[in-house]
């Protein structure tokens, strides 16, 4: 019931009660709760009475891969600095076009249109890199049931207009570690003309935190 | 649950007296279950009214590429450029934050390379074309890996105006709210041949924190 304001909902509450404890009251007055029920907020003023979360989803902790070769495991360590609750996690890819020679139209838009398409695997080029992670050496976070896989990080992570819902609390100075690979060669062939740099200037994996 | 649900059930028991005890006690349970956990203003205050708080970088220029045997350019996450400063001008809740780039061209530019270039933005809104950082009161450790701080692709940190990134945030009045930002076309576009264009081109870059205005309840 979004977008009721809380004084209504306590008054409509207390009413029930009332009505709920007189059999005569359950007839007599629902006239009266039609009434309060009706004078509730529209739902179009969940903007204005709703935030969707309640604490804030501000701190960001990041992993930075830069210049990242194809097909070589890469880790990096984030330090938590606050007593941190992670709630969410996105990635974002920056794939580089690369010419030889000054591009005319028919390059330019067999490259462009190509590192276009290469989104289909998911928002952000995510589809171009496999991660993983652990909290220190507490394995197990993406696995196989067996031991620590990496995934495609389209599936593990989400992008700036969503993130994908995490829930640990860690402590300061606890550490996660992120492992990435480039696996660019997944989707695009190294033999084939595609203007691509085989090699990622930038992956950026983001956690979404609210210091506790 | 909506209003529309619970009017359903006022309405059916008016019309059936002799289940409104069952459909009563159904409503009491869905009014208590949406007391429990709705988000209700911070104690003291209430919402009045919608703002948007604007950072605007007319012309934010590209910054050298980072060179593995120059360690004095600045990686990726970094920038040389001065934040854009919102003056928080009363107590709010900020509820989501989005942003948006256009690329500003030199009038030189033919068909070919204008093509190409407003090709490169495949993000809504352009944001795969740069990076952001925030921070309050000069403080950027918002964004960081615990050691120092990093800006990120606009991509992954702030969404659309349809779909804005969502927070839940609330500065108070008077705070200083810095946002850095980095052009990153010549990042996704760097020319090894002999530069018959631009590398990488400037950007007109508008950060929107969206948020209501706090007022003392009375």
């Amino acid at each position: 019931m979004t977008g009721i304001t809380q004084p209504s909902l306590l008054e409509i509450r207390s009413l029930l009660t009332q009505m709920l404890g007189n059999a005569r009251d359950q007839v007599a007055m629902l006239p009266n709760l039609s009434a309060q029920v009706r004078a509730l907020p529209p739902p179009n003023a969940e903007l204005l009475s709703s935030p969707r979360f309640d604490r804030a989803a501000l701190q960001t902790y990041v992993a930075n891969f830069f210049r990242m070769p194809e097909d070589l495991e890469q880790g990096q360590q984030i330090r938590i600095s606050f007593d941190s609750w992670i709630r969410g996690v996105s990635i974002c890819v920056l794939p580089a076009l690369e010419f030889e020679q000054a591009p005319d139209a028919a390059t330019w838009e067999n490259a462009t249109a190509l590192r276009a398409l290469l989104c289909h695997y998911g928002t952000l080029w995510r589809g171009l890199v496999d991660v993983r992670w652990r909290i220190e050496d507490d394995q197990g976070f993406i696995s196989d049931g067996i031991a620590a896989v990496t995934a495609p990080a389209s599936q593990l992570a989400g992008d700036g207009e969503f993130s994908a819902p995490l829930d640990w609390r860690l402590n300061r100075e606890q550490q996660i570690n992120v492992t990435c690979i480039n696996r660019l060669e997944r989707v695009v062939d190294p033999e084939c003309p595609t203007y691509f740099q085989r090699t990622l200037p930038w992956v950026a994996v983001a956690f979404w935190a609210e210091r506790v | 649950m909506s209003r529309a649900q619970l009017l359903a059930l006022v309405d059916q028991a008016a019309a059936d007296p002799s289940s409104a005890r069952r459909l009563l006690e159904r409503a009491q349970f869905l009014v208590d279950q949406e007391l429990r956990t709705a988000k209700f203003p911070p104690d003291g205050y209430v919402y009045a009214g919608a703002h948007t708080l604007v950072a605007k970088f007319d012309t934010l220029e590209v910054e050298d590429l980072p060179d593995p045997n120059d360690p004095r350019i600045r990686p990726l996450s970094q920038t040389t450029n001065d934040p854009e400063e919102i003056k928080i001008p009363f107590d709010m809740l900020i509820q989501g934050v989005s942003a948006w780039a256009i690329p500003e061209l030199p009038t030189s530019i033919d068909a070919t390379q204008l093509r190409g270039v407003l090709q490169m933005g495949v993000a809504p809104d352009g944001r795969d074309l740069f990076s952001l950082a925030w921070g309050l009161d000069g403080d950027n450790l918002y964004c960081t890996d615990g050691w120092k701080s990093h800006l990120l692709p606009a991509g992954c940190m702030v969404g659309t105006r349809a779909n804005p990134r969502p927070l839940a945030w609330m500065p108070g009045r008077g705070r200083i709210l810095n946002v850095w930002a980095r052009n990153l076309t010549n990042a996704i576009c760097p020319t090894a041949y002999a530069s018959e264009i631009d590398i990488g081109w400037p950007l007109s870059v508008t950060v929107e924190f969206h948020g209501v205005k706090l007022e003392a309840a009375r």
